[in-house]
C-alpha cells in the first residue's frame, strides 16, 4: 500500500518546489490513481490544490492546460474539443471510465512518461510544450527524451496551429491500457506522426513525418501506405500481455495510414 | 491529521491517516452507502461525487477532498428511490454490491447528458462494473429512469 507520512498543501509553487527538493522521497500529488496502486513509501506528499492550476484557459500564444486539470475536464472542454480536430480530447475519452477520468490529471499522465499513456501521444502530436517550474518551457518531446531533474509540471501549452489531429486507440476491454496509440497531425507545412504504447513510451516518428511534411499536401493521402510501412519500421515495439510485437506492428501501419487518410482526405479501404 | 470534510451539506471534523482515501474517511464517518470494490480505481463501485463531479472515492486522498462539496447516495434520497425503483422492476439488481456506485454515475449522467443514446449511456457507465446482471438489465432500468 502506498503510504507517506505528511501532507502538505503549500499556497506557492515556491514552497512546493522548496519542499520538493527538501528530501529524495518527497512527491508532488496529481490525481494520485497510479500511486494508489504502488507500494511507494514517501515522506512528504505534496498538493498542488491552493495553486489555481485546475484550468484550461486560451492565450495569445496558444492553450495552458494547468497540471492539475482533470482528464474529465480536458475532455469535455470546448476549447480543447475544436483545438486541431479534436483528437487531443478524443484520446482521452476512451481512458477508463468517468468517474476515474474526474480524479486521474493531465499533469500527472504527463510528468509521469507513462508508456502506457494515451495523453501523451496525441500531445506530442500536437508539439505540445511542457512549463517545469524550475528549469522553465521546453518541449514535450525533449522533456521525454532526457531524463530531468525533479521539478513542478505546471502547465501543459498547446501551440496555436491551423491543422488537423486524428487519433486512435486499440484495447482488449474498455477499461484496459491500450495495446498500441496513435496520433496524427497534419497542417499544410509540417505533418507529425506519434505512437505510443509500444509499449514503450510515446515516440515521434520522424523520418515518416519529415516525408510525409515534404508531399504537396494534395498527395500525402495516396502515399499514406509508404509512410506508414516507414512509421512502423522507424519505432521500436515490444510483447508483453497485452499484444505481440508483430501484432503492435500490424495495427500501426493500418492506423497511421488510416489516420493520414482521415486527417488528409483521403479515402481508407483497410 | 484532522481534516473538515463537508457531505451532504454537513461538515465532519475526522481524523485520518494522511495517505487514507477519501473512501475510507466517508465509511469511518457512517457513509456506509460507499463501498469498496477493486480498490484500484477500476470498478465504480466506490463512486461519490465531489463539486458534483463523480470520482473515485478509492483513488481520491481525503486530505484533497477538504474544502469541496462531497454527495453520497445517503444525499440523494428521492433520485436513488426512483433509480432504484427501476432497477428493481427490470430485475437489474441481484447481489445489489454495485448499485450505490452504479446510482451515483447515472444521477450525475442525467444531470449532464441531455437525452443520451443508447450508445452515450454505455459509453458513460463502462467504469461501472457488476458481475451479477450482464448489463442489460442495467441499460433498460437506466432507460426507464431517465424517461420517467
Amino acid at each position: 500500500m502506498w503510504k507517506f507520512k505528511k501532507y502538505e498543501a503549500p499556497a506557492t509553487l515556491e514552497e512546493c518546489y522548496q519542499l520538493l527538493t527538501k528530501g529524495k522521497r518527497n512527491v508532488i500529488l496529481g490525481g494520485s490513481t497510479f500511486m494508489r496502486t504502488t507500494q511507494m513509501q514517501n515522506d512528504t506528499a505534496i498538493s498542488l490544490k491552493n495553486l489555481g492550476l485546475d484550468r484550461i484557459e486560451e492565450t495569445e500564444n496558444g492553450i495552458l492546460i494547468g497540471a492539475l486539470c482533470t482528464l474529465r475536464q480536458a475532455e469535455t472542454s470546448p476549447i480543447l474539443q475544436q483545438y486541431c480536430g479534436g483528437a487531443a480530447s478524443a484520446a482521452l475519452s476512451s481512458i477508463a471510465g468517468v468517474q476515474f477520468r474526474s480524479v486521474a490529471t493531465m499533469g500527472a499522465s504527463v510528468y509521469s512518461k507513462y508508456g502506457f499513456s494515451d495523453v501523451i501521444t496525441p500531445l506530442l502530436a500536437y508539439h505540445a510544450k511542457v512549463e517545469l517550474y524550475h528549469q522553465g518551457i521546453m518541449t514535450l518531446q525533449d522533456y521525454l527524451s532526457h531524463r530531468t531533474e525533479r521539478d513542478i509540471l505546471v502547465h501543459i501549452i498547446l501551440p496555436k496551429q491551423e491543422g488537423v489531429g486524428a487519433f486512435q486507440d486499440c484495447r482488449v476491454s474498455t477499461c484496459d491500457f491500450s495495446m498500441l496509440n496513435v496520433a496524427v497531425y497534419c497542417s499544410e507545412d509540417c505533418c507529425r506522426i506519434c505512437l505510443g504504447a509500444r509499449p514503450g513510451m510515446a515516440k515521434l516518428a520522424e523520418q515518416a513525418s519529415a516525408m510525409l511534411t515534404k508531399l504537396p499536401a494534395c498527395e500525402r493521402a495516396a502515399h499514406a501506405a509508404e509512410i506508414a510501412d516507414l512509421a512502423v519500421s522507424e519505432l521500436h515495439f515490444e510483447s508483453n500481455m497485452r499484444a505481440s510485437r508483430e501484432y503492435r506492428e500490424h495495427l500501426g501501419r493500418i492506423y497511421v495510414k488510416r489516420l493520414i487518410a482521415q486527417c488528409c482526405g483521403g479515402k481508407n479501404h483497410d | 491529521m484532522d481534516i473538515l470534510l463537508t457531505v451532504n451539506n454537513k461538515t465532519y471534523k475526522t481524523a485520518i491517516e494522511p495517505y487514507d482515501n477519501l473512501l475510507t474517511a466517508l465509511r469511518k464517518l457512517g457513509f456506509k452507502s460507499v463501498k469498496q470494490g477493486c480498490d484500484t480505481g477500476m470498478c465504480g463501485i466506490c463512486t461519490v461525487w465531489v463539486n458534483g463531479k463523480p470520482v473515485l472515492s478509492c483513488s481520491t486522498l481525503a486530505a484533497e477532498a477538504t474544502g469541496k462539496q462531497i454527495t453520497t447516495l445517503e444525499g440523494l434520497p428521492e433520485e436513488a428511490e426512483k433509480f432504484g425503483s427501476c432497477l428493481a422492476a427490470e430485475g437489474a439488481d441481484q447481489c445489489g454490491f454495485c448499485s450505490p456506485g452504479l446510482m451515483m454515475t447515472v444521477i450525475a449522467m442525467k444531470k449532464e447528458l441531455v437525452n443520451p443514446t443508447t450508445e452515450e449511456i454505455q459509453t458513460y457507465l463502462n467504469g461501472n462494473l457488476c458481475r451479477c446482471t450482464g448489463y442489460s438489465g442495467h441499460l433498460r432500468a437506466v432507460e426507464a429512469y431517465l424517461k420517467a
